[in-house]
């Protein structure tokens, strides 16, 4: 703990996990780039061991230690490690960690993510399906861009690329030659980071899933023939399901889930069998309302202007079953 | 001696004390037919409330803010009117200073320039009246009256002669004016506070409503854009712009079958469980065919950055590229027209449908931003299209752009910009962006002129589908504290403090001088205008009205108890006594049923009413929303008197 | 010889000029008629696109025609019909009334649930509970005057079109006999109101008075003293034209000029039915839809449409102290049952109880025959 204080150690530790999956940690950016608006530090922990690859049983996380005594809070409840932490302008915490494998992207991909300084409203940046598949080291540069390593193999040839902050999940592209320098000596930031106050509700044990329709998704224009959805609850290799919870004839669910545990959703058809399966990494802190539009739902995309019928009947209760130990934890490192 | 007179001083003063509380406690008990005495603070919930003793009674700086501005057909002129000090400004483009101003009464709003550039016509808001300047001396040379609230206004070529089309924000419908002779020859209804008039070929005039229809339950708000034939004075079409609002400008593209109108594309029905993704709202622009009325919205924000509060809308000759000021974002955006248009013959039906969602688009045809002062609204281009002026309005300035390298060149000052006054102060606080996450709204984008959007919200943090609210006026509450529905903010310091903070912007909170400031804004605002002024003096309806509004007992001489009477709760003259109240409708997704009882000044204004919106009229309040006398005893009444009763209402 | 050949070609030439005596087909428009003869009629139903067989009201205006019918508003335009109902935001499907504001040309749309303003394909209504509108049955409704007339089954509404102000007549605050408002007529400075069981009230709106006519006689079943005031209190139908006010009843019909009544009845003029529906006053003259066919007049002069016995229409054509003159018609009504009218220049279209039918005047001096649509 004492030691992921400095930057010294925090630097250890990028490098043990990075090391871990198979990526080196480029030299670390200024370190006003991992200070949120109140003054908290944002690091990573614990240390992973060389064997441990992506998805150990205890994966790296985020955490964001305030000044003075006060003890750090948790951020990320993934289950895959994360790595290079940095602030964004707009408050919410940038960094490296690994999509769940799936049918269009089998293997590893590593991503950027963001999540808010109170570990509320993860979602994918970054580089989720396109390009090669090993990123780390992402750092915000002046115009919009943000930039970062890239690889096609681990500890492969590694070269600059960029994305725009306007249209990060079309604009994936090698970072232009004039903005190398800057991306590599980052610098101290111009301005501090946007504040935000936390709505996490630590006496509760549980957030709230809201999907607006669950048929909906990237791949087509068709709606998906998902009639429920199975919720997950659990790490890699520790997944249990939680429940089912039936659809609203406009495609949408409301379910009430267990905090601070990476959670995974099933889409079934009629006849039980997973239409789309997303593997537990996205996680609700305590009291957040967490939604989404669809199953898979394409990327930056705002909702439709509908109510969703879920939401006239109470959520679902999917509880956490005695055998998932939950990822929380106290005290950090 | 002395020791003793202090100590039966003290205790007789204890026993007076206790005595007057427990008489108060009496009082309040019998006169308000409550059995606590939650939400009263003192006697002032009832007595001793005079509005000449509120914010908004007091004397306030005005500032030179610009409001319409339009140049002269050579381009060496520019207009400006100056609706908060009754003035039109004329400037020397080339010197860019003003050089003249002149009185025009009734709070100068919209301006326009007939072809020949001798006169000027300016929509006067406050006087509801269009007045004619010569443009040369800035004299007054004729008026006339058109409907109430008059803001846009465009002169339309026809072949009857020269017609203006004035757009009545108040009375939600459009002037029809002859020039020569000058009169009103049609008033045409149009959707819901029309704002924005663009001139087009073919006699005709396209005019966009700023607000949405009033919908009920729910219902998908939409716009209008109503197209006017200003010859024959008649309506041709009226397209739909679906949840979209807060349309301030329109322009007509040359060489394309569009008009662009500047919009915000509202998810007022989605739960507000965040911002980020556009989840609230996001700013765009709607491409509206006049001809079929079919119209694509297409966002102008960007998936980490948003450009709140879009308003007017400039569009070069050529058809080339297109200028929206961006209120709450101090930003122009330039729109490659070209781009847009390439952009569009691509799409299928899916893709335009879905356009104004996708918030990676914009790069496609965005050119630029150019930053600006503070709270830019409405943009002209000069006729060569190589300066593009911008009215700063809460910087009492205009800026001028170079078009060809987008940079700023000039201002020209209008006033002082006000920033000793911490009104003005407070009014850049409410219209400033750059406070919610990726600045993604300002208050205004949701109370425009701090008055309401007519839409109900579902705020995440009382739970996801439970206690639905209806958006609530700004406008004149000095005095009626507490705020919210539930009454739980006592003060406006509170209710935009943090926790609005953590429920809506999820951002930092204001900081304290953001705080006081915003707070002597708000205190200043009066009561909405609703187009139904007195001056004074009641009609026999509105008299008849008022007697049943005051009324002790039914027509039938049965008593009103006094906790049902309208006048308990509101009580003149802000029409309520600042107490939560039980009127029996609590729905099944409400928490609770009691309710702070809303004031009642500008109530005609402020659709749709009670706490979650449901009642689309003042008459369903009673019609519909109180079949068992649990709001008022009103069920005696007949239609005659309801009617009555709505009459007097909309007069405060 | 001479004289036989000059007495034969005489007879010739005043058969050839004088038409025959007995039926004969199509008809033109001699030039002491008062009012222009129908050539020919077309008839729409279902088939044509129509929503219901049942017609209430029909206004033409613009080139367009709006019909009421039980399942909607439907309006033709270049020859198709195109229904508006409640999928499309009409407050109800049955249709009793229609009237345009010249002012703006808004349709305003009277239902059983409430009117309703469609402005250039936008549809908005107002009903008891939403706005200041006396009752949701909706009989008839007028533009005058810069407000919207509605006669209701609960009183008269008048909504001011710049303050939006409603206000409300009944018996409680006018003359009016009961609050049961069926029809509306507008002359230059006053507004009646035909009230069912009522006679008629009009009102002056600019001192704010109201004056009744009823029924002398306060007979329901007969017209005991003719000429005396409105044949009955049950009126269906009010019209004004030309400074004169036509209403029309169960129980026959009336005739104001301001000074003098005049009552016709079916046996004792040639009124083909006391039964009226409406009343569409144009010029001198009114046209008069009963449960027997289609009459026009101008008081003194009569021509009455209905379908033949035979087969097709005929034409009843009554000139004082000339008989009655028939003539068959090619083409008919769709049915006798008239509901309602809307006269033109060159054409008359009516609402019937099975069809819309359309009337082409004869053009004067041309004879037409034949069915077409």
């Amino acid at each position: 703990m004492s030691g992921a204080r400095s930057a010294t150690g925090a630097l250890a530790v990028l490098l043990a996990v990075t090391a871990a999956c198979g990526v080196k940690s480029v030299s670390a950016p200024d370190p006003s780039r991992t200070v949120l608006a109140d003054g908290s530090r944002v690091y990573v922990s614990p240390e992973q061991n060389e064997t441990d690859g992506l998805y150990p049983a205890r994966p790296s996380q985020l955490w964001a230690k305030p000044q003075g005594d006060a003890p750090a809070r948790q951020l990320t409840f993934g289950s895959a490690s994360v790595a290079d932490p940095v602030v964004l302008d707009d408050g919410r915490v940038l960094f490296v960690s690994a999509m769940p494998p799936s049918l269009s992207t089998p293997g590893t991909h590593l991503a950027l993510f963001v999540v808010n300084s109170d570990g509320t409203g993860v979602l994918p940046y970054a580089c989720e399906h396109d390009g090669a598949p090993y990123v780390r080291g992402p750092r915000e540069l002046p115009g919009g861009i943000v930039a970062f390593r890239a690889s096609d193999s681990p500890g492969g040839k590694e070269r600059w690329e960029s994305v725009l902050s306007a249209r990060p999940f079309r604009s994936r592209g090698p970072l232009p030659a004039a903005l190398v320098k800057e991306a590599e000596n980052p610098g101290p930031r111009a301005r501090m980071p946007m504040g935000r106050l936390s709505t996490v509700d630590p006496s509760k044990k549980t957030g709230i899933l809201l999907c607006l329709d669950a048929r909906r998704n990237s791949e087509s224009e068709s709606p998906l023939p998902v009639t429920r959805v199975r919720i997950l609850a659990g790490g890699a290799g520790s997944a249990r399901a939680l429940g089912e919870v039936p659809l609203a004839a406009d495609g949408s669910f409301l379910a009430e889930v267990p905090a601070d545990v990476p959670l995974g959703i099933e889409a079934l058809d009629e006849q039980g069998r997973v239409v789309r399966a997303l593997a537990p990494w996205i996680w609700v802190r305590p009291g957040e309302n967490r939604a989404c539009i669809g199953c898979h739902e394409p990327h930056g995309f705002a909702p439709r202007n509908r109510r969703p019928l879920a939401v006239k009947e109470p959520p679902a209760r999917l509880t956490l079953p005695a055998t998932i130990a939950e990822t929380r934890s106290r005290g950090g490192m | 001696m002395r020791r003793k007179v202090a100590l039966w001083s003290l205790v007789l003063g204890a026993m007076a004390a206790l005595g007057a509380a427990a008489g108060a406690r009496t009082h309040i008990l019998k006169m308000s037919g409550r059995k606590d005495l939650s939400g009263v603070k003192g006697c002032s919930n009832c007595h001793f409330v005079s509005t000449s003793r509120l914010a908004w009674s007091k004397k306030r700086p005005h500032h030179a803010a610009p409001a319409g501005l339009v140049l002269s057909p050579d381009g060496a002129r520019l207009y400006v009117a100056l609706d908060d000090t009754d003035e039109v400004a004329v400037a020397d483009v080339a010197a860019r200073r003003v050089t003249a101003k002149a009185r025009v009464a009734g709070a100068p709003t919209g301006i326009a320039v007939d072809p020949t550039g001798e006169r000027l016509f300016v929509t006067c808001r406050g006087g509801d009246r269009l007045a004619v300047l010569e443009a040369r001396t800035l004299a007054e040379t004729g008026s006339v009256p058109v409907g109430v609230g008059p803001i846009g206004v465009a002169h339309v070529a026809t072949p009857a002669g020269g017609r203006l089309v004035v757009a009545n924000a108040v009375s939600d419908d459009l002037s029809v004016i002859s020039v020569s002779p000058l009169a009103e020859v049609a008033r045409l209804s149009a959707g819901r506070e029309p704002y924005a008039v663009a001139a087009a070929p073919g006699s005709r005039a396209l005019v966009v409503s700023r607000m949405a229809n009033i919908t009920r339950g729910d219902e998908v708000p939409a716009s209008e854009v109503t197209v006017v034939d200003a010859a024959s004075a008649r309506v041709t079409l009226r397209a739909r712009l679906d949840s979209a609002h807060l349309s301030e400008g329109i322009e007509l593209v040359p060489r394309r079958p569009w008009a662009l109108a500047s919009i915000v594309r509202v998810r007022n029905l989605v739960p507000i469980t965040q911002v980020a993704q556009g989840w609230v709202m996001s700013s765009g622009l709607a491409l509206c065919d006049p001809v079929s009325g079919k119209s694509v919205e297409i966002p102008l924000d960007e998936a980490n950055a948003y450009f709140a509060d879009p308003s007017g809308v400039a569009v070069d000759a050529d058809g080339r590229r297109a200028y929206v000021a961006s209120g709450g974002g101090d930003v122009v955006t330039v729109v490659d027209l070209d781009r847009l248009g390439r952009w569009l013959e691509g799409a299928d039906e899916t893709t335009r449908r879905d356009a104004i969602d996708d918030l990676q688009l914009s790069p496609e045809y965005v050119l630029a931003r150019v930053p600006t002062g503070r709270n830019p609204r409405q943009v002209v281009l000069s006729p060569d299209g190589k300066t593009l002026f911008v009215a700063e309005r809460l910087d009492d300035s205009i800026l001028l752009v170079d078009t060809e390298s987008l940079r700023p060149v000039g201002r020209i000052a209008l006033g002082d910009g006000g920033e000793k006054d911490p009104i003005r102060r407070g009014e850049r606080v409410f219209a400033r962006a750059r406070t919610t996450f990726q600045a993604q709204f300002s208050c205004r984008s949701c109370h425009p002129d701090a008055h309401v959007d007519g839409l109900a919200y579902d705020f995440d943090i009382d739970g996801v589908g439970r206690d639905i609210v209806e958006n609530r006026s700004l406008q004149g509450l000095d005095g009626t504290a507490p705020f919210k529905w539930n009454g739980k903010n006592p003060s406006l310091k509170v209710q935009c403090g943090p926790r609005f903070a953590k429920v809506l912007t999820r951002a930092a909170p204001f900081s304290g001088p953001d705080l006081d400031d915003l707070d002597a804004f708000l205190t200043s605002l009066p009561p909405t205008r609703t187009g139904h002024e007195t001056h004074g003096r009641l009609t026999e309806a509105q008299e008849r009205g008022r007697r049943i509004f005051f009324a002790i007992q039914m027509t039938d001489g049965r008593p009103i108890p006094y906790s049902s009477r309208c006048s308990t709760c509101h009580r003149p003259p802000l029409y309520t006594d600042r107490l939560p109240a039980d009127v029996a409708t609590k729905g099944p997704f409400d928490s609770t049923g009691k309710f702070d009882v809303p004031h009642l000044l500008g109530v005609a204004a402020s659709a749709p009413y009670l706490h979650d919106g449901r009642a689309a009229t003042l008459e369903e309040i009673w019609t519909i929303y109180n079949p068992k006398d649990t709001h008022g005893i009103t069920n005696y009444m007949t239609k005659h008197q309801l009617n009555d009763l709505i009459e007097f209402l909309k007069t405060l | 010889m001479k004289r036989t050949f000059t007495a034969a070609s005489a007879l010739l030439f005043l058969a050839s000029v004088a038409g025959p005596l007995g039926a004969r087909s199509g008809a033109s428009r001699p030039a002491e008629l008062p009012f222009p003869l129908i050539d020919r009629f077309e008839s729409f139903g279902v088939s044509d696109g129509l929503p219901s067989w049942k017609v209430h009201c029909v206004l033409s205006e613009g080139g367009r025609v709006w019909a009421g019918t039980t399942k909607g508003l439907v309006v033709r335009e270049g020859g198709r019909f195109r229904t508006i109902g409640p999928e499309q935001g009409l407050s109800h499907s049955v249709v009793s009334s229609l009237a345009v504001d010249p002012a703006s040309g808004d349709l305003w749309v009277g239902t059983f649930r409430g009117l309703n303003r469609v402005s250039a394909g936008r549809i908005e209504t107002f009903t008891q509970t939403s706005s200041g509108l006396p009752n949701n049955v909706v009989y008839s409704v007028m533009v005058a005057k810069g407000a919207v007339w509605v006669a209701t089954a609960a009183g008269t509404g008048r909504l001011d079109l710049k303050t939006r102000a409603w206000s409300l007549y009944d018996q409680t605050n006018t003359l009016m006999h009961e609050p049961w408002c069926y029809a509306l007529a507008e002359s230059p400075d006053r507004i009646y109101v035909g009230v069912w069981g009522g006679g008629i009230v009009e009102h002056d709106p600019v001192r704010g008075t109201w004056k009744e006519y009823r029924d002398p006689d306060g007979e329901p079943d007969i017209d005991l003293l003719p000429d005396d005031g409105p044949v009955h209190d049950v009126t269906s139908g009010v019209s004004f034209s030309d400074g004169l006010l036509w209403q029309s009843t169960y129980f026959g019909l009336s005739r104001y000029d301001g000074s003098r009544w005049k009552t016709f009845l079916k046996d004792k003029s040639p009124l083909v039915s006391n039964f009226i529906n409406f009343v569409a006053a144009k010029g001198k003259s009114a046209w008069i839809c009963t449960d027997q066919g289609l009459a026009v007049t101008d008081g003194e002069i009569w021509a009455t449409y209905r379908h033949s016995e035979g087969g097709g229409g005929l034409l009843e054509l009554s000139r004082p102290g000339k008989g009655i003159e028939r003539r068959r018609m090619g083409t008919a009504l769709p049915n006798d049952f008239v509901l309602g009218a809307s006269v033109g220049k060159d054409d008359i279209w009516l609402a019937t109880s099975h069809g819309l039918a359309h009337g082409v005047f004869a053009r004067p001096g041309t004879e037409t025959k034949g069915n077409g649509k």
